[in-house]
């Protein structure tokens, strides 16, 4: 709760508070060392793909490494870690553990 | 009913040969399963390379025989499911869905990660699912003996209803035994024992409850802790272009010494041959011909080797992926791929071995994007062409500026067309970027050896052939031409015995052989440029490699024929008078001119080989050939014109 807070400002948190209400945070909003549930996909083609690489409803994520350019983002999921483009992190529909 | 069907379909499909039956097996798995170090145990030497049919997706294929079966093993791309996405994967699916396709196979090796047993189960149950005969290969056993001895591999086999073996297949554990199961395989299509409509991670979990698998964590401590500082955005970035810095190395400076070695033993061959056989046209046709022509090849094995020893350590190791992760973000924006910087570097050097190294890009059009660009690089064969123009026409003090920008405008042109044609290149299938990174391990030599052998052997007996028979109507053009002409020549200079009458005679002979009388008939197209006949000679036989300019030029003034004496091309060209202006012939626009033709002109046929035999078709080829020339055509009008403005 606290670290969070510091690391983003005041009213980012409120923002990312009120986007969790309307479950619409994705795994691309979340920061290195995050934990989250994954709730929900967006595009429902790559999300046969993503569960052929374990990334499926109810399964723990958490942001594992960025880029040095930001993009891609690696998550570790089920048993592996899984390099994904913003573009598709973002499709991923995440309950965050702690925030 | 169901039953007997059947079996008359498997007896039908298994062949008798001397008494031993042979048996197709394919080997399916995740990408980083240990799939090609298992094909690699299990057939040896005994494997070759090809494409699937039609398509360009590599095809390892080898064959063992054991008790009294002979097994004819296809080591299939790595796939995480039958639903199929990319060409790589759909190989893999069609195969195994479709029993009338020539890669059915008899019996299924399903290989998966012990140690990513959650993730990997998943393509292990859409494969069984689809009733065929299959092994489970638990792979890499012994890296994870913690979970491995928990795990209960009798329980696992029954409730998946087929042989469940534990191999390392880098260290040769388990292959024997796994090859003594193949022999005695009943080839029985197993029963799915649970319900194909559920969800299947809902399956997994359960059968890993049963057999004590689940809830293992496989050791990723040292990983963790190598990639926070190999992707580390300074260090990281650091490691990775010092990385890059020695693979140039190599392909540059250290491949030079087998390939100096090669150039002096096919000379020396063809001195011996030349003396030994009887001067006739077959013999001309061997020697000048074939002869040099196979040599074209040859020199580009050590730069194919050494290119492969680091792109197979890379993989090996796991860094690969890490490249990916590292260079994602800045090539993406060009519609290339983190793993397209390795192609890139490689083509500074020269894009044959650099376009084989596109082979590491999974998805199609990044891999084809790659393959299209590379030529682009400032090449090794340009250097001794951009020497001789820049001593020419640039003023001492701007030389090595001059060149430096020449190698600059090769990357920004590479760049800038991958942006262009990531626009007008219509994507089949989707673009995603899905890349595990998988653990670092310790490279295997046999299996960088094995990776550095196919792809030679692949370079030598696909492109090898095109460049060889290209080499030969090069040589004919160069050294043939009408039989009047030729006469004249030869009876002009029957009396002369001096050195310089001998290169007089050449330089003649060349200009009106057939390619001479070619290079002549496009003077027209190329005056606007700057050209006259003789650089359009030059420009056609730089075809066979570009550096051949220097000797052309040096045919053609007669100034001896070695092409080493580029000071003395150089001086001879600089004292050429344009005889209606009086200045020199070969001025600033001009070299200029050539120096951007050279830049962006595709003129190389042995990378037009290897991009035919890389993407399938000859349509790639003759569009890059059409577009790089088209440009470089536009460019060199523009600058010769506006320099002669200036």
């Amino acid at each position: 709760m606290i670290w969070a807070a510091l690391e983003r400002n005041i009213c980012t948190y409120f923002w990312f508070l009120f986007r969790i209400i309307l479950n619409n945070v994705t795994a691309k909003d979340l920061i290195p060392g995050q934990h989250a549930i994954v709730s929900s996909f967006l595009d429902a083609r790559l999300a046969t793909h993503l569960a052929e690489r374990g990334v499926v409803a109810g399964e723990r994520l958490s942001i594992e490494r960025v880029a040095p350019m930001g993009c891609p983002i690696a998550i570790r999921v089920s048993d592996h870690v899984l390099c994904l483009r913003k573009a598709e992190a973002s499709t991923i529909v995440v309950l965050p553990e702690a925030i | 009913m169901l039953f007997s069907q059947r079996l008359s379909k498997q007896q039908s499909s298994l062949r008798m040969k001397e008494g031993k039956e042979t048996l197709k097996v394919a080997l399916i798995g995740n990408p980083n399963s240990g799939k090609t170090s298992l094909f690699n145990k299990l057939t040896g030497l005994h494997q070759k390379v090809g494409n699937f049919p039609g398509i360009t997706v590599e095809k390892k294929s080898g064959q063992f025989a054991i008790g009294k079966r002979i097994v004819n093993l296809v080591d299939f791309p790595g796939t995480y499911s039958l639903q199929s996405r990319s060409m790589d994967e759909e190989v893999a699916a069609n195969a195994i869905v479709d029993s009338q396709n020539p890669d059915h196979p008899d019996l299924v090796l399903i290989v998966v990660d012990a140690s990513h047993l959650k993730t990997s189960l998943y393509l292990a149950l859409q494969v069984l699912e689809k009733g065929i005969p299959a092994i489970l290969v638990l792979n890499m056993a012994d890296q994870l003996s913690r979970l491995t001895s928990r795990l209960d591999l009798s329980i696992l086999s029954e409730t998946l209803n087929v042989p469940v073996i534990k191999t390392n297949a880098r260290e040769g554990k388990g292959v024997d035994e796994l090859k003594q199961i193949i022999a005695s395989y009943s080839l029985e299509v197993p029963t799915v024992t649970w319900n194909p409509d559920t969800e299947k991670h809902q399956v997994i979990k359960n059968i890993l409850q049963k057999s004590n698998g689940d809830g293992a964590v496989s050791a990723h401590g040292v990983t963790k802790k190598l990639d926070d500082i190999l992707t580390h955005r300074i260090f990281g970035v650091v490691f990775f272009l010092s990385l890059l810095g020695l693979m140039f190395q190599g392909i540059y400076s250290w491949s030079a010494y087998p390939m100096e070695l090669i150039e002096t033993l096919f000379s020396y061959g063809a001195t011996f041959f030349l003396d030994v056989l009887p001067d006739s046209f077959l013999t001309r046709l061997f020697v000048e011909g074939i002869w040099a022509g196979l040599g074209g090849v040859v020199i580009f094995i050590p730069q194919i080797a050494f290119l492969f020893l680091f792109v197979a350590l890379l993989e090996e190791t796991g860094y690969m992926a890490r490249v990916s992760f590292i260079a994602d973000g800045w090539l993406r924006k060009f519609g290339l791929q983190g793993r397209s910087i390795v192609p890139l570097i490689g083509g500074v050097a020269c894009a044959v071995p650099a376009i084989l190294a596109a082979r590491t890009i999974s998805n199609q059009k990044e891999r084809l994007l790659t393959i299209m660009v590379t030529p682009f690089m400032a090449c090794a064969a340009r250097l001794p062409v951009y020497a001789l123009l820049i001593a020419l026409v640039i003023p001492v003090g701007f030389q090595g500026l001059a060149l430096l920008f020449m190698y600059l405008l090769g990357v920004v042109t590479a760049l800038g067309a991958a942006m262009v044609l990531n626009k007008t290149i219509k994507s089949e299938g989707e673009s995603h970027f899905m890349m595990e990174l998988p653990d670092y391990k310790i490279p295997k030599l046999s299996n960088v050896l094995l990776e550095i052998i196919r792809k030679v052997t692949q370079f030598v007996t696909s492109a090898g052939k095109i460049i060889v028979l290209v080499s030969i109507l090069l040589w004919l053009g160069a050294s043939y031409g009408p039989a009047d002409r030729f006469e004249t020549i030869e009876a002009k200079y029957a009396q002369v015995d001096t050195e310089e009458g001998e290169q007089q005679k050449n330089a003649e002979l060349l200009e009106n052989s057939y390619i001479g009388i070619l290079g002549k008939s496009i003077t027209p197209v190329i005056e606007p440029l700057g050209y006259d006949w003789k650089i359009g000679i030059a420009l056609i036989t730089s075809f066979a490699a570009r550096e051949v300019f220097v000797g052309t030029m040096a045919t053609i003034y007669s100034v001896g024929s070695s092409d080493e004496d580029v000071s003395s091309v150089r001086e001879k060209m600089q004292s050429q008078v344009n005889p209606q202006t009086g200045k020199p012939l070969y001025d600033l626009p001009f070299g200029l001119s050539l120096l951007v033709f050279y830049a962006f002109a595709m003129q190389c046929m042995s990378t037009l080989a290897v991009v035919k035999t890389e993407t399938g078709t000859w349509k790639w080829p003759m569009i890059q050939l059409v577009m790089m020339t088209g440009l470089a055509y536009v460019s060199s009008l523009a600058v010769y014109n506006l320099a002669a403005l200036l």
